[in-house]
Order: C-alpha cells, then structure tokens, then sequence
C-alpha cells in the first residue's frame, strides 16, 4: 500500500519550487546535481559473442532518486556545513596558541609540551578572509566569522533532514 | 498516509531553521574555506594524538582572530595577519598551513589548500620572502565541498599538481564531502594522491583513516 498520496515528481516540484522561493541561487544548485545524471552499466547482446559486451553510459536520475540527491544536497548545506565549522572549532581549541616566534630557537630534543600550552581548552575565534589581499573592488565584509551552532540547533536541523527523507521515500509498505 | 501538506511542512521546517536558508545566505561565499578549515582541523588532530601540541601562531603576531586565507597566497605576504599551526616532533618542526602557493619542480606556482610542510623552510621563506620549494612539502591536500557529485576534473588537475610537487611529497589527498565514482577508479594506482571521499563529520571512520595516515607517515619522519 502506497505511504503517500504524492508521486515523487510532484514531492520534486514541491521541493524545487519551495527552495526556489526562499533562494534561487541554491535552487540552481539543487538543480545543477540532479541535471549531472548518472552512470550506469548497459549491456549489448550480439550472436557472435558468448556473453555480452558491458558499455557505460550517463542517464538522468529517476524521480526518486532526483529528491534524494536534492535532500542530500541540502544536508550538505544545513548540516555537514556546521559540523564542519564545530568540528574545526573543537580542533582549534585544543590548540595552543602563540605570538610569532622563530622555531630554530626550539631546542632539538626538548619535550613538545613544555613548549606551548598556553590556550588549550579555549575557543579561538576563526575567520576566513573576503576581501583577498589583490583585490580592487572593496567587499562589504573583509572577513566572515566562522561561528559554530549550538548543539541542539543542529540537532532539530538533523531530524528535520530525517523527516524529509522519509517523506521522500517511497518504497511500497 | 503522508500528504503533500506534511511535506510542505517538512520542508519549510528545514528552509526555514535557523541553520536553514537565512544561514546558508551568510556563509555561501565561504562554505569551500570552512571545508579546508575542517580539514586543517582534522591535521591538528592527528599531531595530538601523536603526543604533541600544536601551537597557533599569526605572521604578524598572536592569532586572534585565525585567519584563513581567501585566496592563493605567499607564505610571507602580510597583508593579513594570516594564522598557521606549528608544531615539533622529536625535535623536527612542521608547520600546517592553508592556501599557501609552493613552487613546483617545473617552477610554476601552485596552491596547496591545505599542506604540512618543513619548520626551518617555512621560516626561511618568511625571512627572505619567497615561495617554499617542492621539497619542503611533507603532505599537501585538495580540499572540494559539494553539494552534489564531484567534478572529474578536480582529480586531473590535482594529479598534474602533485606531479610538479616532485617525488618527495609523502602525503597527498583529495578531500571531500562528496565522491565520484570514476574518480575512485582514477586515484587507485599507488602513486596517485589518496581519494579521501565522503571526508565528513557524518562518516567518523573516514575522519580516523585521513588521521591515522598523518599519523603513521609523521612518524616514519621522524624515527620514532
């Protein structure tokens, strides 16, 4: 029996459409990976070869499986984008941190610990440069702080993703 | 039954969280350097689970912000008070770094989104500016966020790259949330960089494979 009283193309619409509204830019780029297709492994029979020939080729996506490259798209945007900043996050404050010291003055044997631990266990503030250094036009920005989410932000954004797959989903029960 | 009303609804939860459309609208321009951020992360990882601390440091002082490089750039440009990692393993001095331009063997600069590299090199190229040579590269990375397949192209270029880099580089890899399927088959033979596909929080033994390769070469290095 049929879970959902939508077909996958219209569930895609729905979808394209609704992010189409909010951004297009990133409808574009939904689209962009459904329209990348697929390979996939055809097989040409002849009466003069005992088994037959095995020959790529690149075909569009089905419906379904057109959402589920849209959903995934979207989960890289809204969810592996901010574990990425967390993770950095947690990485960069286990780190020391130090002014602009000249390593040769590093002795050769000595112990890596007793050289910095000044900062480990602090959150350092990461940024990524947006007006580059050869740049004539000014950006607004110079640069854009990488701020990591809070815990159960990303969580709800988890189970939302969660929920969308299953809606999308559309095996017979 | 799931009706086209519950799937508008899930939708517009997701488009409309904070971490949803309003979010992604301020981070767009950045997303492919916080991808290298993550990734440079996972390097400082790696040099603390071999014992040791990695220090923080700016070209022109203390890293506060770290800043990571918009564009490909000189090691010793100070434009911005880029960040760096430093660190030293039984006596020997590494240095992590992101976007930085290192001279190939035919001469040709390339942009290593993010590398481990010789201490004393780097610090040379800082006091007399100029770009660090191919054989101070000790790994040197591909970092690519996508939201869909990846470009075939990426790996070709990223070949070619290493290639000028010389025969000394112990590590390279391409780097990304994503995979293509013939660029698996493309990054199979020995000498070719490593395929570290579907590189992401979402996938914690792939993180511990990028890791424990820094590990285990870091550690033939230095002789430990």
């Amino acid at each position: 029996m049929p879970s959902h009283d939508y077909s996958p193309r219209a569930a895609l619409e729905l979808l394209i459409r609704k992010v189409t509204e909010r951004d297009p830019e990133l409808a574009s780029r939904l689209q962009s990976a459904i329209d990348a297709g697929k390979d996939v492994s055809e097989r040409q029979y002849s009466p003069h070869r005992k088994r037959p020939r095995l020959y790529r080729k690149t075909v569009r996506f089905s419906d379904e499986e057109a959402l589920r490259v849209a959903v995934d798209a979207l989960q890289a945007h809204f969810v592996e984008q901010p574990m990425f900043v967390i993770s950095a996050a947690h990485q960069f404050a286990a780190a020391a941190l130090g002014g602009r010291v000249d390593p040769s003055r590093i002795p050769r044997a000595e112990s890596p610990k007793a050289v910095a631990t000044e900062g480990v266990g602090v959150d350092k503030p990461l940024e990524i440069e947006v007006q580059t250094e050869t740049q004539i036009s000014t950006a607004d920005e110079q640069t854009v702080r990488l701020a990591p989410p809070a815990a159960d932000a990303l969580k709800q954004q988890q189970e939302h993703v969660g929920r969308l797959l299953d809606l999308t989903r559309f095996e017979e029960r | 039954m799931a009706t086209l009303a519950d799937l508008e609804a899930a939708i517009d939860a997701l488009l409309n969280h904070p971490l949803g459309v309003g979010q992604y609208q301020l981070v767009r321009v950045v997303e492919e350097k916080a991808y290298e951020a993550y990734v440079f992360g996972l390097c400082l990882r790696a040099v603390r689970e071999l014992g040791a601390t990695p220090v923080l440091r700016g070209i022109s002082g203390l890293p506060n912000p770290f800043i990571f490089r918009g564009a490909p750039g000189q090691i010793h440009s100070t434009s911005r008070n880029y960040g760096y990692a430093e660190f030293v393993l039984n006596g020997y001095p590494f240095e992590i770094h992101a976007g930085v331009e290192f001279k190939g063997t035919s001469g040709m600069t390339h942009e290593l989104d993010v590398c481990i590299m010789r201490g004393d090199d780097a610090n040379k190229c800082r006091q007399q500016p100029d770009d660090p040579p191919p054989a101070s590269l000790v790994g040197g990375w591909e970092c690519k966020f996508y939201d869909g397949n990846l470009k075939k192209g990426l790996g070709r270029a990223f070949v070619g790259l290493i290639d000028d880099m010389g025969g000394n580089t112990r590590l390279s890899g391409l780097c990304s949330n994503s995979v293509h399927p013939q660029l698996r088959d493309y990054f199979q033979p020995q000498r070719r960089p490593y395929p570290h596909f579907r590189l992401t929080p979402l996938e914690p033994s792939n993180e511990d494979i990028f890791v424990n390769q820094i590990k285990g070469e870091l550690k033939k290095m230095t002789a430990w």
